[in-house]
């Protein structure tokens, strides 16, 4: 007999010593949670039952328990701890919720983890399936498939949706030890625990992990303590096996002022990317999104928000949830025209010509250089190339003439910007990362 | 059972007690009061298996005993009483309550079906004045979590370290936290969270109080030992409530650090406009501000398709820059309500980010609120 079938016995003994409704209250949430020889472990709800069958029922128990095992002579009561209920599944979010929570809540204290983000709500298509295949993978077989893995895209694609993802689909598994985290959040984490002398029991912390996520790596670019610091956490979790999974905005080798060592530990395992969704994409993803909130929306102003808004899958929902929430209002399904009205500052974004100084800046942001250094006169080939990209971007999006564009940069003439727009071209047509680069910079530059 | 007990005393004991009493279909006695008289005091209890609640009364006992009766009969009939004193008889299954004018005879409860209210055992202990405990309280419960999806926030976070009581609650919308300093250091550090049912109830019972609470305790109940009054006319209160097992999220972290906009307001005058602004809102209560620096103004404004639109501004101190932001009106005004003194300052980030409410008069207290998207 074990101790669940000597609980069943017992119970229907004492169902005639007590009347209905104190049995229901009191003995039938209570369980045995253990049973050693003449010892009975009996584990209550809460700390009212414990005293009342403890003040009140020892007897008719121990006699119940007796009659059924002979040996039993001793009861200990506890309350015992409340069956973790599982984190519920998130409720749907509804286009009208407009009261922001604290994102922090979300987090899974332990993992640093949001359960907001699954597998199941990561759409599939064309621009990111290599992402996803990579990151089902990484779920199969965590440290041995792709180690690191390494996903980089722009703004608003899913990367932390993904990354995300393959952490809460780990964390289903018990005693495996996650952590998520943001690199400016690891950054500052470093930054005060060398200012508090804690760096070791910190280092320490993150070796013992079995996955470490890490998302928009990019962020610790020239800073050197940071990167000489994770370059060990990363060594230690590499040679244990444990699974590293890290996010960017670029390329490892389009990080600037990364240390070597770190980029080619980051190019070590698989480098693969998300990029910008085509028309289909964005139509599926919409399609998506309707069924998911059972929303009824016209295919034309469907197709207009497909259409318009291209950089971003965030802003994609964006515009679909605003849509969404006029038509509520409105209590009447927008057609093309009104949908154009709604959504007019959106698309206009989009679209917004930018000046010369936006390019000029984004490019030097993009390569985390200074402006003056961009326009400078030096020919380092590290500021020289981003300059040269800058050139190309003026030229192609801006239609700005060579020699206007050589007065950008400080009177250069206007062959040296003809030899650069050229020279970008030609690399742009061979060079597939090259083209990935400058579509990130783009984005930059009109995305946001 | 024969007691006899002065009628006010009666009637303030059944009135704490009688709170705690709730109907119960599968557990009939919860609805009951007990009384059990013992050598000198005559003890009330109630209990709804969360909070258990026991009140002491001197009274001239001239026949130990107990008994169990409906909670709300006894507390509608002692507010019809007359005269000083009123005794209570047991005669078979009947209490007869006599007074200078009327007899009334109850049917009792089964008093065997009365649950025991657990103790608490006494792993730490503080002490801590009545009024301000309540004040505290009152000025952070509403923030609890009214959902049960996360039992963890649905209760009042307390926190004894040092010489310092930090008392918390959030919905995740909105957080409130007060500090309390403590008379003597605690030696061990202690989290607890209280439900927020417990802790109105509290409020209640010590908001007038200005005797001390005894607090202490155990990982699973705390217990809260209340004096009531000018002793020996004095009633003892002992609530028994259970703690909410959980971890309480690390709300230190939603709390912005230096947020680079500041707006200082006129306390009073800021809820006259957000209370008018509410009423003209729709069901999200969306309230609008927008700094005009240059003016010196807040900008408050509302507006629902249904009812129309209202507009206003004040004269405000505006630092470090202008913002736009939306919040909802009523947790806005409620947090201003909450505040002590005249003025009061909003910290802002941005549209989307939290913003930090305090007073320059009360450095004890804070309020961080997320604000609403607004199209």
């Amino acid at each position: 007999m074990n101790k669940e079938e000597l609980w069943q016995a017992a119970l229907a003994r004492l169902q005639f010593n007590v009347s209905r409704a104190n049995f229901a209250a009191w003995f039938k949430e209570a369980v045995i949670l253990d049973w050693q020889d003449d010892l009975v472990s009996i584990g209550t709800p809460n700390s009212f039952s414990k005293e009342w069958l403890e003040k009140k029922h020892h007897q008719d128990i121990l006699k119940a328990l007796n009659e059924v095992c002979s040996e039993i002579k001793k009861i200990k009561y506890v309350v015992s701890k409340q069956q973790k209920t599982n984190i519920e599944s998130r409720p749907p979010v509804a286009p009208e919720t407009k009261q922001i929570q604290f994102e922090e809540f979300q987090l899974n204290p332990r993992t640093g983890l949001n359960n907001r983000y699954t597998f199941k709500d990561f759409i599939v298509a064309s621009f990111n399936e290599m992402a996803f295949a990579a990151a089902e993978a990484v779920v199969q077989e965590p440290g041995r498939a792709y180690n690191p893995l390494f996903i980089y895209g722009g703004v608003g694609l899913g990367k932390t949706h993904l990354l995300q993802a393959i952490g809460n689909k780990l964390d289903e598994e018990d005693e495996i030890k996650i952590k998520y985290i943001s690199a400016d959040k690891l950054v500052s984490q470093i930054v005060s625990s060398i200012y508090e002398r804690s760096i070791e029991s910190l280092k320490k912390e993150f070796q013992r992990l079995d996955v470490l996520i890490v998302d928009d790596i990019q962020f610790v670019a020239g800073k050197e303590k940071t990167q000489e610091e994770f370059f060990h956490v990363f060594n230690a979790l590499y040679e244990k096996n444990s699974q590293i999974i890290l996010s960017s905005d670029r390329l490892p080798s389009a990080i600037p002022a990364l240390e070597k060592r770190l980029r080619s530990r980051f190019e070590g395992g698989m480098v693969v990317d998300i990029s910008r969704p085509d028309y289909e994409s964005r139509r599926a993803i919409l399609e998506t999104k309707i069924k998911e909130w059972k929303a009824d929306v016209d295919p034309e102003a469907l197709d207009y928000i497909a259409t318009n808004i291209q950089n971003n899958v965030r802003e994609l929902e964006g515009a679909l949830r605003r849509l969404i929430a006029h038509q509520n209002m409105k209590k009447k399904k927008l057609n093309l025209e009104s949908a154009r009205k709604v959504l007019r500052d959106l698309t206009r974004t989009q679209t917004k010509t930018a000046s010369p100084q936006k390019i000029i800046s984004s490019v030097a942001a993009f390569y985390d250089l200074d402006l003056k250094e961009l326009t400078s006169e030096t020919r380092k080939k590290d500021i020289a190339f981003p300059r040269q990209i800058a050139m190309y971007l003026l030229r192609k999006d801006l239609k700005k003439s060579y020699l206007s564009i050589g007065n950008l940069f400080g009177g250069r003439d206007h062959t040296t910007v003809i030899y650069a727009c050229n020279k970008i071209e030609e690399e742009v047509s061979k060079d597939g990362r090259l083209t990935d680069e400058i579509s990130m910079i783009r984005q930059r530059i009109y995305g946001e | 059972m024969k007691i006899e007990v002065l009628r006010e005393k009666l009637n303030q004991a059944i009135a704490i007690v009688g709170r705690t009493a709730i109907k119960s279909a599968s557990l009939p006695i919860l609805e009951g009061v007990m009384i059990k008289a013992d050598d000198n005091a005559v003890h009330f209890l109630a209990t709804d298996l969360e909070v258990g609640i026991k009140v002491s009364v001197l009274a001239k006992i001239l026949k130990a005993g107990q008994v169990v009766i409906p909670a709300r009969i006894i507390s509608a009939l002692g507010r019809l009483m007359n005269g000083d004193k009123v005794s209570l008889d047991l005669v078979k299954n009947t209490l007869v309550i006599k007074d200078d004018e009327n007899e009334t005879s109850l049917q009792i409860l089964n008093s065997e079906d009365f649950p025991v209210i657990p103790q608490p055992n006494e792993d730490f202990s503080i002490k801590i004045n009545g009024s301000v405990l309540s004040q505290a309280l009152s000025q952070v419960v509403d923030c609890a979590s009214t959902s049960q999806s996360r039992p963890e926030i649905s209760g009042v976070y307390l926190r004894i370290a040092g010489d310092q009581l930090t008392i918390a609650a959030t919905d995740s919308y909105r957080l409130a936290q007060k500090n309390i300093p403590l008379s003597e250091k605690v030696k061990k550090e202690r989290e607890m969270i209280l439900p927020a049912k417990a802790a109105s109830h509290l409020i209640g019972v010590v908001s007038e109080s200005d005797n001390l609470i005894e607090i202490t305790g155990d990982d699973n109940q705390i217990k809260f030992g209340i004096s009531l009054g000018e002793s020996p006319l004095n009633l003892d209160v002992e609530m028994v409530s259970r703690l909410i097992e959980g971890t309480y999220p690390r709300y230190q972290d939603v709390i912005p650090q230096k947020p680079p906009v500041s707006i200082r307001v006129d306390r009073h005058e800021f809820i006259g406009k957000i209370k008018a602004a509410s009423l003209l809102s729709d069901q999200t209560y969306e309230v609008r501000l927008s700094t005009q620096s240059e003016e010196g103004r807040l900008r408050i404004e509302a507006r629902s398709s249904r009812v129309g639109e209202f507009k206003s501004s004040i004269v405000a101190e505006i630092e470090g820059g202008e913002v736009e932001v939306a919040f909802n009106g009523r947790f806005l005004s409620d947090a201003l309500l909450n505040m002590s003194g005249s003025d009061v300052q909003l910290s802002l980030t941005d549209a989307d980010k939290a913003a930090l409410i305090t007073s320059g008069d009360d450095q004890s207290y804070l309020y961080v609120l997320m604000p609403i998207r607004s199209n």
